[in-house]
Formats: structure tokens, sequence, C-alpha cells
């Protein structure tokens, strides 16, 4: 008796710890940014330029936008026709390097108001920044394969994810989950943000 | 008499601080690697070669031209740099031995009021380097009429060990190391000469 005691209490504290290195591991600052949007996440607006309507995205954004503040009650991004919203969205053929399909970029306001452009290796150390500006290139994003609805969400959700302070799942200690909007690379069907998408975020900003 | 020392004093200060903010000026040097996009990422030589539109040895002429190109009051820009084809690898073979204009990716920013300059590379690149001699993975656009190059850090590898800079960054970068290393055991060596 005692020893079967001992034996499953065994297991279940293996099982624990198991756990527990699992989540450690998969949510360090490889997938999620110590820096952040300065004020938060739960009242944030986003504003799309014409260029992207022009290019058909519009839906796609609205989409991705929508399922990442359905992940966490603490995250709220609305859309605004203000042009000094917090997020802005573009849209342009053959305006970023060969090679890329979308970029997202941070700053913080001086005290002149002006945005000036951080490195991200600083976000990551914790730099909390004012404005991001995501940018897809068109022309690159249908040559490297993000065509149809489900690929070009997971483009669109994938920028919008850096804007929440998430970075690259395939980063170690990498995440095998190809479908999740943060692994870039892969140019998988991903209408939704996957179960790893959800947890960092969550783990980020709270249920 | 007071009103003159003071003047004096506040004239030697202002020249201190124009003095110290000349010199910073030219010499801070900050630098931002923009990592937070969606690249296209190659395995292998034989995927690197297929996302390739011309693959050469080359080295750089000349000093690259700083090209701003901002987009609704935000930063962005690139370099136009003059490479000599050493070797077509993949590509028109009648351009060896012949200059192009290709496009780096990294621009050179003033920092307005903040004194120095910003050096922004599109994710861990480093740019090219006068007396190296690299293989540069190229990617034509028609819309520039020129070819670009691909896939930043991916698409430029040093051959002769002399870009430590490079060399720096892909210490860094597992999977861009393991590319380079596939990449250089497949080349055909009389093209690596």
């Amino acid at each position: 008796m005692v020893k079967r005691n001992f034996f499953s209490a065994f297991i279940l504290g293996c099982l624990i710890i198991g756990y527990c290195s699992s989540t450690f591991a998969s949510h360090d600052t490889a997938h999620i940014l110590k820096g952040q949007f300065r004020q938060g996440a739960s009242s944030l607006t986003y504003w799309l330029d014409s260029s992207v309507n022009s290019y058909g995205m519009q839906s796609h954004f609205q989409h991705a936008f929508t399922n990442w503040n359905n992940s966490s009650s603490k995250v709220n991004m609305s859309a605004s026709t203000n042009a000094s919203s917090d997020i802005k969205v573009y849209v342009g053929s053959n305006n970023l390097p060969v090679g890329y399909a979308g970029l997202t970029e941070m700053y913080y306001l001086n005290i002149f108001g002006t945005a000036v452009l951080i490195s991200p290796n600083n976000v990551i150390n914790g730099t909390l920044f004012d404005r991001v500006t995501i940018r897809i290139d068109d022309t690159q994003r249908i040559a490297l394969g993000y065509t149809g609805w489900d690929k070009v969400v997971k483009l669109t959700g994938h920028e919008i994810g850096h804007a929440l302070s998430m970075h690259h799942f395939e980063n170690n200690p990498a995440h095998s989950n190809q479908n999740s909007w943060m692994y870039s690379g892969s140019q998988t069907n991903s209408a939704y943000p996957s179960s790893d998408d959800v947890s960092h975020l969550r783990y980020k900003w709270g249920n | 008499m007071k009103n003159n020392k003071r003047m004096y004093g506040l004239v030697i200060i202002l020249s201190i601080v124009i003095v110290a903010y000349s010199v910073a000026d030219l010499n801070r040097v900050k630098t931002i690697h923009l990592e937070s996009g969606m690249m296209k990422t190659y395995e292998n030589y034989e995927e690197r070669m297929e996302g390739s539109d011309l693959v050469v040895t080359a080295q750089l002429i000349g000093k690259p031209e700083n090209i701003l190109t901002p987009f609704d009051g935000f930063p962005d820009g690139y370099h136009l740099s003059t490479i000599k084809i050493v070797n077509v690898i993949k590509g028109d073979p009648k351009l060896e031995n012949t200059e192009i204009e290709i496009r780096e990716p990294y621009y050179i920013m003033e920092n307005g009021l903040e004194p120095g300059i910003t050096e922004v590379y599109y994710g861990h690149y480093t740019k090219l380097q006068s007396d190296s001699t690299y293989v540069l993975f190229l990617g034509w656009v028609e819309a520039w009429n020129q070819y670009g190059i691909s896939s930043a850090h991916q698409g430029k590898f040093n051959i002769d060990q002399m870009d430590k800079a490079e060399e720096d960054m892909q210490r860094k970068d597992k999977g861009t190391t393991n590319l380079k290393e596939d990449i250089f055991s497949k080349l055909p060596i009389e093209k690596l000469n």
C-alpha cells in the first residue's frame, strides 16, 4: 500500500515537473518579447491605409485582428479612421527587399512626437514602444506562396502577432506546429491562431 | 563685471556642449536589425538555388549609394551597390566579368536632433565589404529593373573569410550557418576560385 502510494506520487511528481519544464521552455523570450506597447494591449487602435483595400486585404486583416482579440480578454484592438493610431497597416508592391512578404516595425515617440525606429533586440529585452507599422509586399506575397484566404490570413495574423510582442516560434526551442501564425516561413492554411499562438498571447497579456 | 563673468561662463559651457555634440554626431552609430517579419528562409543548397534568379560569385566595386525611400513619414531605404561578377553559377554566363547594380537590404539614416546615424539592416544582413568575395543569391524585380539580394542574410555568403561582421552575425544564426555549410559543400569548387 505504502509502495503503491509512493509510486503514484512519484509518477505525479514527474508529470508536474515535465509540464512545468515544457511550459517554461515554450514561453521564453525566444517566442515572447519582453517589450510591448507602452499602454498595454487592452485598448489599442489600428488604422488600415487605403492601400490595404486596394490590394484586397481588408477582410484578411480584420479577420486576424478579431481573432487575436478573441484569444485574450486583455487584448483589444479596434479599427480607427485616425491616422495617429497605434498600429498602422500598409500594402504595396515591391516595397520590401526580395524574399520578404511582410514586415513589422516598432517605434517610440520622442519628445517632439516623432516616431523613432527601435531595434527588435531592444524590444526583446524590454523596450516599450508607442507605434507599430505593418507592411505587406503584395508581389512577393504571391511569389512566396501566400495565396488563398487561409494563407493570406496567416501572413496578416503573423505580423499583427509581432505588434502584440509575439516572436517567431521556429526560434530555438522551436515549436513543432507549423500551422501557428507565429511560425514564420511556412505557407500553411491557418485561418485561425493555433493553441500555441493563443497560449503565448495569454501568457504575455493574461486570459 | 559679475555679468561679464556669467556671460563668459555661459559661452564656455555652450562651446563645450557644441563640441561634445559634434564629436558624438561624428562617431555615434546605432545599428538596428529588422527581424519581425515574414522572410522566406531556406534549408539547403537545392532550395536556395531554386529560389534565386541569378547566383554568382562577385566582389563589391566602388562606394554603394544610400537611397532613402520613406513611407508616410516612416524611414525605409536600401543601398545601390555595383558588383563585379567573377563566376555565374546560375543564370546567363555572359554576365561573367561584367559589372551590375544590385540592391542591398540596408540603409543609413540621420538621427534628427539626436547625434549620430543609424544603420538599419533587414534581418541579420551585413553589408558587402570591398576586397571580399562572395556567393550572392539574387532575385530579379521587374519593377526595379534590377536584382536584389534575396532573403537578406541568406542571400550573401563570404568566400574568403575576410568579412568578420558576416561571420559574427552568422555565428548567432544556426539555420543560416547550416545553410552556408550545405551550400559550400555542394557548390562546384572551380566556381569558388
